[in-house]
């Protein structure tokens, strides 16, 4: 079964909502009544990666181009590990200096995807697109990386802009070009 | 938490100063949602279960979604 590229589109606007939801959970901060930061450890963060990446998976089912399988089950992959990794760590089973860098491995590893997309699919309408969202990515992530190395909690993380960029943008994602 | 609780929490929060940065972008992308969707026009498909996932499922409403869920979390 192939599906038309509308069908296509709306799985993007759906998973760009997903994203755009997770982004701004874990990163726009909620204030107590002292004005410090609350500290948040929703378990939507987790649940929300894993079902993005049960998403990203079924199009693996759903694709007809053979990179689009390979490159959409790695995202499958990456998203459910961050999740698994992330659920452990907020339900406190499993703490670790290094698990705090899940995310952060996520946003970089998922925004290295798209530039191995874009590279073995130099033809495709989206190319463009495929980029700037893998550069988005990489950028939230390496700013991230940063803030873990710096040990530092500021009231708001500056991975938020490009983080949101790209949820934005994949809700955004015209139909031409998603595919 | 019921309705009237959380904006008695919302009012309290805002007389004592605090304003909740979710509060703010939550209400952004209502905003946002309302003026892409007067913008680029809606579909509507139907009210059958199908049918109600397609009216969702676009990118305005998508958005206010988003905002709505995030004024949600907006209490402390």
């Amino acid at each position: 079964m192939i599906l038309p590229q509308i069908q296509i589109a709306r799985a993007h606007w759906v998973l760009g909502a997903l994203f755009l939801a997770i982004i701004l959970e874990e990163y726009v901060p909620l204030l107590g009544r002292d004005r410090r930061r609350l500290q948040s450890r929703s378990l939507l963060v987790p649940w929300a990666l894993m079902l993005g990446g049960v998403g990203v998976w079924a199009t693996t089912v759903f694709a007809d181009i053979v990179h689009d399988m390979l490159v959409h089950t790695l995202w499958g992959d990456v998203l459910f590990a961050a999740g698994a990794l992330e659920l452990a760590r907020r339900r406190g089973v499993y703490e670790r200096p290094w698990v705090d860098g899940a995310l952060t491995f996520a946003f970089l590893s998922c925004g290295g995807l798209f530039l191995v997309h874009v590279a073995i699919d130099t033809a495709s309408q989206g190319e463009s697109w495929h980029l700037a969202l893998g550069l988005l990515l990489i950028t939230g992530g390496a700013l991230e990386l940063l803030r873990l190395w710096r040990r530092r909690a500021p009231l708001i993380s500056l991975a938020l802009l490009p983080l949101a960029g790209f949820a934005l943008a994949v809700i955004a994602i015209p139909v031409a070009a998603a595919s | 938490m019921p309705l009237h609780e959380q904006s008695k929490a919302v009012i309290q929060g805002l007389r004592e100063g605090i304003i909740q940065p979710r509060l703010v972008v939550g209400l952004m992308l209502i905003a946002g949602g309302v003026f892409w969707a007067l913008f680029r026009g809606l579909e509507f498909y139907g009210l059958g279960p199908v049918d109600l996932a397609y009216d969702l499922d676009q990118p305005p409403l998508l958005l206010a979604l988003v905002g709505v869920w995030l004024l949600y979390r907006s209490r402390s």
